[in-house]
This record gives C-alpha cells, sequence and structure tokens, in this order.
C-alpha cells in the first residue's frame, strides 16, 4: 500500500501542469498534414520540441517565416541568418511551410542572438535579439498584441520590407 | 512544561510581537526620474526584449518598442516608447532591491555593482540573460552614471547594442 502511494505521489510530483496545458492548447494536427517538418506551421515549435516534449527531439531554434504580414501563404526557401554573440553564424532555409528548425543536439545558442531573413540582395533584420526563446512564436503571434509582435513575414521587392521589430 | 507547551508558548510570543506593533515607516531614495529616459533607452535594448524583461512575467519589467506595452494599443515595434512607458520601467525598476537601491543613491552610486539589478546585469551573479552590461562598457557608464546622481548623457547616448560579425565577415 505505502509503494503505491509512494508511486503515486512521485507521478503527481513530476507532471508539468502548465507545459500539459500550454501542450493541449495547441489543438490537434490539422487536417491533411501530417506530423513532420511541415506540421503546425506558425505554432510555437518549442512547445513541443523542448526538454520536456512530448516530440522526441528538442530545437534549440525554430519558426515560420509568412510572405506578408497577414495571412497564411508561407515564404519557402528563404534564408534565415542567425549570429550569436560569439560571433558564430548559421544559414538556414525555410521549407515550404515556410518552416524551419534548429535540433538542440546540433547547436546550442550562445545568446543573445541576431535574426535576419535574406532572399537575394533584399534582407529583413530583426532590431531586437533573441535572449532565450526557442520559438519564433514565444514572441511573434499571428495577430499584433500589446506583448507580442505580429507573424514574421518577408515581403517582395517593391513593397515595404519588415515584419520584426 | 511539556516540550510541546514550549513550543506552544515560544511561537504565541513570535506571533503576538510580530503583530503587536507596527514598524515606522521608512522613506527610502531612488535615483532621479527626470534623468530616467536617457538610462531607459539603453535598458529597452539590452534588457526589455519579449523573451526577457519585456515580458509580462518578470519582477523587473522593462516597458518600450522593443517589448511589453503600456498602452494596450500599442504593439511591439510600433511607435516609439511612451513616456508612460518610460514611467512604467523606472517604477518597476526602483521597487527591486531598494533598500540596497536607497544606500547606494544616498552613497553617490558607492556600492552599486551590489544593488541586484546591475548585479545580474553585470552577470556577477546567476542571471538567465547572461551578462548584458559589461563592466566599464556605454551602457554599464551610463548606469552608474544614474546611479551616482550624475547622468553620463554621452555614454548612454553612445551605447550601441546590436550584432556583431567576427572580423572579415558580413552581416
Amino acid at each position: 500500500m505505502r509503494a503505491v502511494v509512494l508511486t503515486l505521489l512521485m507521478a503527481w510530483g513530476c507532471s508539468e501542469p502548465v507545459h500539459e496545458r500550454e501542450v493541449e492548447e495547441l489543438g490537434p494536427e490539422s487536417p491533411g498534414v501530417a506530423e513532420g517538418p511541415l506540421h503546425r506551421a506558425g505554432q510555437p515549435c518549442g512547445t513541443c520540441h523542448g526538454e520536456l516534449g512530448p516530440a522526441r527531439r528538442a530545437f534549440s531554434l525554430s519558426g515560420t517565416v509568412y510572405h506578408a504580414g497577414s495571412g497564411d501563404e508561407p515564404e519557402p526557401k528563404l534564408t534565415v541568418r542567425v549570429l550569436d554573440t560569439k560571433g558564430a553564424q548559421l544559414r538556414l532555409t525555410t521549407n515550404d511551410a515556410g518552416s524551419f528548425f534548429l535540433p538542440a543536439d546540433e547547436y546550442a545558442p550562445a545568446y543573445p542572438l541576431w535574426i535576419k531573413l535574406e532572399r537575394g540582395e533584399q534582407t529583413v533584420e530583426m532590431h531586437s535579439a533573441i535572449s532565450r526563446e526557442t520559438s519564433c512564436a514565444g514572441c511573434h503571434g499571428r495577430v499584433p498584441t500589446p506583448d507580442k509582435v505580429g507573424q514574421v513575414y518577408f515581403e517582395m521587392p517593391g513593397t515595404t520590407a519588415g515584419g520584426v521589430p | 512544561m511539556k516540550p510541546t507547551g514550549r513550543v506552544a508558548l515560544a511561537a504565541l510570543a513570535l506571533l503576538s510581537n510580530a503583530c503587536s506593533k507596527s514598524e515606522a515607516a521608512v522613506e527610502l531614495r531612488a535615483p532621479s526620474r527626470v534623468e530616467f529616459s536617457a538610462v531607459s533607452s539603453v535598458l529597452e535594448l539590452r534588457c526589455g526584449g519579449l523573451d526577457c524583461h519585456g515580458g509580462p512575467a518578470r519582477s523587473l519589467r522593462v516597458f518600450g518598442v522593443y517589448g511589453l506595452r503600456w498602452d494596450g494599443r500599442d504593439v511591439p515595434g510600433g511607435r516609439d516608447t511612451t513616456p508612460e512607458e518610460v514611467e512604467a520601467s523606472y517604477q518597476s525598476l526602483i521597487s527591486i532591491d531598494p533598500e540596497r537601491l536607497s544606500r547606494v543613491s544616498a552613497d553617490a552610486g558607492r556600492g552599486a555593482e551590489t544593488w541586484l539589478p546591475l548585479s545580474k546585469g553585470r552577470g556577477r551573479e546567476a542571471h538567465e540573460g547572461g551578462t548584458r552590461l559589461v563592466p566599464g562598457s556605454a551602457a554599464d557608464q551610463c548606469v552608474l552614471s544614474w546611479l551616482s546622481g550624475k547622468v553620463d548623457f554621452d555614454a548612454c547616448a553612445s551605447d550601441d547594442f546590436g550584432p556583431e560579425p567576427r572580423a572579415g565577415e558580413d552581416w
């Protein structure tokens, strides 16, 4: 009996209710999009792909870039440049969903990080640094609010560039 | 007296002592609010990002264009930092470790490095955001001068926080 109570207490003690709620609030997979690199575009990848799971692989940096400041059209094949505080640079490419990600076991960021989006000669630079957040969507919501910037986007030449502060 | 009785008596004595008299109000000093605007500009960029002190869940909140907005109609990255946001950041900052801040302020900045926000910002003690105010840097001088009672506006204005690529590499 004592062992059972102890086991229950341990199980209860190890749960992370806040994290579990965050995962739950992401909702189910979108119909027609299989679990994988193209799924859940625009969502905070790090919620599941963090040290608490439930995804198997943790990401140290991840996000989705849209074509414009509003709407769902992704910006694929875009270069996402990363510069860390030690001067190390990385270049990533967005996939067909506009998403990019860096597995935590391949890259441990030296914060603060600076981000720049690039296609040819056109660049859009994020003016503030990333200090700890692993998901773009941790700070960028689909709609701007007093504590969230709008979605990350990259407009084509001839328009006003800039989707990040 | 039984041990349990002694414990109860001691607890009662402690409780009655704690509730019997209120301490006289102590007036604390704080550095200038008027000159804080220059300091705020430094803190907004270095500390006030949405994933740090520009977030609502922090004890120290830095309001402004790069992070948390005071007015519900403003968004990060929108219009420039407002006077209300500078005021809100000031109130938040001076509420951290206020007794030590008061001593530092009364002593023309002496011992400033022990004041919690500066101690953490300099990386002197555990800080998730690491060292954001490198000792001797313009940003550090700006904050130190504010704490000493005479803001070094040149230092505040010359602070340059941005990407630093390695020599020979572009960004």
